[in-house]
């Protein structure tokens, strides 16, 4: 007499909550989650298929605009992979300006992170709070390259200018005030009830099914598995850096709340350290010249540690300026695989919290 | 029917029409506030622009609600999802009927005009009641515009209310046990009777009722019904323009019921902290200002202002801080938590009152 | 009378200055970039499964090694679970086109070791029409991979649980990362998504078998015009994988 039926139902690809464009098909028996299957592809640019026909330096800009929310992480991984390809240095003093950049550009993206996580959860007024915390950020970034958003502020091999006079007082100002902000963060979050009810034992994922998924960065730190490329394989100066990798064997939510809390804490540890140690004097571009001449027929592929996880470019080049073929392993695209098994069994309103703590950003997964 | 009747009646109507329009206005300033007092607790200003510091936007923000297009669905069921914000408007605002905004009756033409409309002797089972009339408009809503999201909201919100609903009662007792009476204006007497605001001895009574009033009114953090990041609009995605202002509108009158009754039942309703103690009658300023009956009856609106204004406030305030439960953690929470700490209550102050009753204190 | 006495000793140089040495060979020092890498697992595989994978190429302190498209799925297995290897994680899994050479693409699997700190490149080439052997069931990760790269190039994986595209719309012909795509595209293909084919006003059904009936809709709409799709494409239809019945939903 009476029958349940399984509802499909479409959360997005607008959507208040969904970082981005992205579409999930949920089947749903009541508020259970059956099964999801995403939707990706409505911000496909067609990136990689238009750098096979520029130089290299002109398609810096495009890896800003994959993963917007740090741009710079995105330039550096691309630049280390052509760096790498023709054998060029790059001198000390830009390796740490390129650090400190790439760090607070951490601390922006993990802000953003949980301002939105948050807010998908509930608690509108964290992301107020963090965005302002982003801002101060966004002006330093300002005042050094021009630019908020989309940096385009390294180059091949180095750097183009110095710190601005006055900028490094600025950010040690800002690094101050952060601490005791984040501290707030933690008195506001991590003992609330109620956010650790939305967020203990939601989206489990143990390192074994992490690994298999190609997941990496915070998700997989947060399973146990200390894997971090600044510490396992260092690029720029992180040799020469004193930082912890944060780890939790939590595998849920909360386990990766914590991982990227952390994280934050150390990212402002090491540009504090970075400000210190860097050379006053040296040069900040390792050669001058625009038209770079790689190998025929060689590919590297170069990885940094984004704060979403592991940022490769994998080039292939052909002898001319141009790369033959280049691709970004991004981490937002192999990570949402992990979407479909963590929120399998789950409610609806956990879908929410975890693509939230996936930290997704449909420009780095769609490119 | 004889003149007294006639101008029994239109007294009534008048007080009815004073009522609803008092209503009509805190509603918007209400929502203005709302959007202020969170905006500074998020560290930004909230709405400045319209009107000196903003003060005009919530006029705005009707008039343009008014002005919007009015869309029914294709497929909607169109007298029903018509009529359905009318049912939760409406018990809403009836039950203004029975509470009390001050003590003192006013003597105009020789009639005597009492600051409520009504005063019933089962008050507070009305306003109960009444309130549980609003869960169908809701469903009815969720259900008439024939669209998975509303749908989902509609049946989460309306098994929350419900759930709801039980602790919400039971937390009253506790008071009716002190008070002795049901009628609204009776449990103030009985609070001005015995020297003390019923939340002293029952605590934990205030507490189950705010949060449970906050869930009725699906408030944050209980508002999964209509949270936005999840289900979009939850129950009222389908409605646009004026009906959905009337929803609006609804939500906050519910919150002013249930402030205002958490105001008259714990909190001593019209009466100054201390009524008894006769050095502290300064605090009622205004019988010093105005003449003969309207000083006591505008010192006893402006604590009945004071106190249902603080618990708005706290409305506001839980809503800027927590994040929202989970559906199940909802429930659970409801069931599992309120209505046995409602019940222990409930036995708690029955031994209570028994004791004091034979030791005659 | 010159005598052997007057012959220099062997040894001393001889009078008037030594000749110039001859010129020696130019010696190129050695190319950091070409240098070679120690790596315990590359060592443990040609052990264990001789003749299956090429010589080793190294470049920047990278090693890649070809193999076979027969034999990809014996090696990745092995790679994964021998302990002396152990590549735990698939990194990325990268198609590209040569349109030159015999076999037109090229599949580049990044291997990662957490346990061993190493990282492999291995290497296949496969043919347009042919099946290359999906690795799903050795990484699971390597699903989205290669549904990009049967999107983008063509690349056909057999035994992959669900072909389908990922990044470019369903119905979408044609492999936009191969070399003879054109950049900006086709504008035939574009004239498939006017607006006033896709703003919709009412209730769409988002089931499999009505996005394959809009797809067949447009390929009949646009007939017999320039550049205009043969047929849908087909979409394949879900299959649950618990009981292996079509859900056809």
């Amino acid at each position: 007499m009476f029958r349940t039926q399984e509802m499909e139902i479409n959360m997005g690809p607008q959507h208040p909550s969904t970082h981005g464009v992205l579409r999930l098909k949920l089947r749903l028996d009541g508020e259970r989650v059956i099964d999801v299957w995403p939707v990706i592809g409505y911000l496909h640019r067609g990136i990689e298929k238009l750098a096979e026909s520029k130089e290299f330096v002109k398609i810096t800009p495009f890896t800003d605009r994959m993963d917007y929310v740090c741009a710079m992480s995105g330039n550096l991984a691309y630049l280390g992979a052509v760096e790498k390809l023709c054998g060029i240095k790059v001198p000390e003093k830009a390796n740490y300006i390129r650090v400190i950049m790439v760090e607070l550009n951490r601390i922006a993206s993990h802000l953003l992170w949980l301002g939105t996580h948050a807010l998908d959860i509930g608690a509108m007024s964290i992301f107020l709070y963090t965005f302002r915390e982003r801002e101060m950020i966004l002006d330093l970034f300002e005042a050094y390259c021009g630019a908020r958003l989309t940096y385009n502020a390294f180059r091949i091999s180095g750097v183009p200018a110095d710190l601005p006079p006055g900028w490094k007082e600025e950010c040690l100002g800002f690094l101050k005030l952060f601490r005791q902000r984040h501290h707030e963060y933690e008195q506001i979050l991590s003992a609330n009830r109620i956010w650790l009810k939305r967020t203990k034992g939601v989206g489990y994922m143990d390192a074994e099914q992490c690994l298999a998924l190609s997941v990496t960065g915070p998700v997989l730190r947060a399973a146990g598995v200390a894997r971090d490329l600044r510490k396992d394989e260092p690029y720029a100066i992180y040799d020469q850096l004193e930082f912890d990798v944060p780890v939790d064997d939590g595998c849920d939510t909360y386990a990766r709340y914590l991982v990227r809390m952390a994280e934050m804490l150390q990212a402002v540890r090491m540009v504090e350290q970075c400000l210190e140690k860097m050379p006053s004097e040296g040069p900040l571009m390792g050669m001058r010249g625009r038209k770079m001449r790689p190998r025929k027929d060689e590919e590297v592929y170069f990885a940094i540690e984004g704060p979403r996880g592991e940022q490769g470019v994998y080039l292939i080049s052909d002898g001319t300026d141009r790369p033959y073929r280049c691709k970004f392993r991004n981490s937002s695209f192999a990570n949402l695989q992990a979407l479909a098994p963590m929120v399998q069994g789950g409610l609806v309103a956990d879908v929410v919290a975890v693509i939230g703590t996936l930290d997704i950003v449909l420009g780095d997964s769609d490119r | 029917m004889d003149t007294q009747m006639l101008i029994t009646v239109l007294i009534s109507l008048g007080q009815v029409s004073i009522v609803l329009s008092l209503v009509a206005l805190s509603v918007p300033l209400m929502i203005l506030m709302e959007r202020k007092v969170i905006g500074f607790m998020q560290s930004r200003i909230g709405p400045k622009r319209v009107g000196p510091s903003g003060m005009l936007q919530t006029i705005a923000d009707g008039l343009k609600l008014l002005l919007k297009e009015d869309i029914v669905p294709d497929r909607a069921d169109k007298w029903v999802f018509r009529v359905a914000p009318l049912i939760v408007l409406v018990p809403a605002l009836a039950a203004f009927a029975v509470v009390p905004f001050s003590g003192t009756a006013l003597s105009l033409f020789g009639q005597r005009i009492t600051p409520w409309v009504t005063d019933i002797n089962i008050g507070v089972l009305f306003i109960v009641s009444i309130s549980s009339v609003g869960v169908f408009g809701i469903i009815l809503g969720g259900w008439a515009s024939n669209s998975k999201y509303p749908l989902l909201g509609a049946l989460r919100s309306a098994a929350q209310m419900i759930s709801y609903e039980v602790p919400l009662g039971l937390a009253l007792v506790g008071g009716l046990m002190w008070a002795g009476t049901a009628s609204m204006v009776g449990i103030v007497e009985a609070q001005r009777e015995a020297h003390l605001w019923f939340f002293i001895p029952q605590i934990i009574g205030v507490v189950i009722y705010f949060i449970a009033g906050v869930a009725e009114t699906n408030r944050a953090p209980f508002d999964l019904a209509e949270a936005e990041t999840e289900l979009v609009s939850g129950f009222h995605t389908e409605y646009s323009g004026m009906r959905f202002g009337i929803y609006f509108i609804a939500e906050y009158a519910n919150m002013l019921i249930v402030s205002a009754v958490a105001t008259t039942m714990f909190f001593g309703g019209w009466l100054r902290p201390f009524p008894n103690v006769s050095w502290l009658a300064f605090l009622d300023i205004f019988n010093y200002i105005l003449p003969g009956e309207w000083g006591p009856f505008m010192s006893g609106l402006m604590w009945v202002i004071i106190k249902v204004s603080g618990f708005i406030f706290l409305y506001y305030w839980i809503r800027a801080t927590f994040p929202r439960y989970r559906y199940d953690q909802l429930m659970s929470i409801g069931w599992k938590c309120l209505l046995p700490l409602a019940l222990a209550n409930i036995m708690a102050t029955g031994a209570l009152l028994l004791w004091l009753g034979q030791t005659g204190a | 009378m010159p005598t052997d006495d007057d012959k220099p000793e062997a040894g001393t140089p001889p009078p008037g200055g030594a000749p110039p040495p001859a010129p020696k060979p130019p010696v190129k020092p050695p190319d950091p970039l070409l240098a070679v890498v120690p790596c315990p697992a590359l060592d443990r595989l040609r052990e264990m499964l001789p003749g299956r994978v090429g010589d080793p190429h190294f470049f920047a302190g990278e090693i890649t090694l070809k193999v076979a498209p027969d034999h990809l799925l014996e090696v990745c297995r092995f790679l994964r679970q021998d302990p002396a290897c152990g590549f735990e994680l698939l990194v990325d899994l990268t198609g590209t086109d040569f349109p030159d050479e015999e076999k037109r693409f090229r599949v580049v699997y990044h291997l990662a070791s957490l346990r061993n700190g190493q990282r492999l490149r291995l290497r296949t080439e496969v043919g347009e029409g042919d099946s290359l052997a999906s690795v799903t069931p050795i990484w699971p990760g390597a699903n989205w991979f290669e549904r990009e790269a049967f999107d983008l190039l063509g690349i056909h994986f057999a035994g992959h649980p669900r072909l389908v595209r990922i990044l470019m719309p369903d119905d979408w012909v044609g492999h936009p990362l191969r070399k003879d795509y054109p950049l900006p595209g086709y504008p035939e293909h574009h004239l498939r998504y006017r607006t006033a084919d896709v703003t919709r006003r009412s209730y769409v059904d988002i089931s499999w078998k009505a996005a394959g009936e809009r797809a067949a809709a447009i390929v009949k709409k646009y007939k017999g015009q320039v550049g205009a799709p043969e047929s849908a494409p087909h979409v394949p239809m879900p299959v649950d994988e618990t009981s292996g019945q079509k859900t056809g939903d």
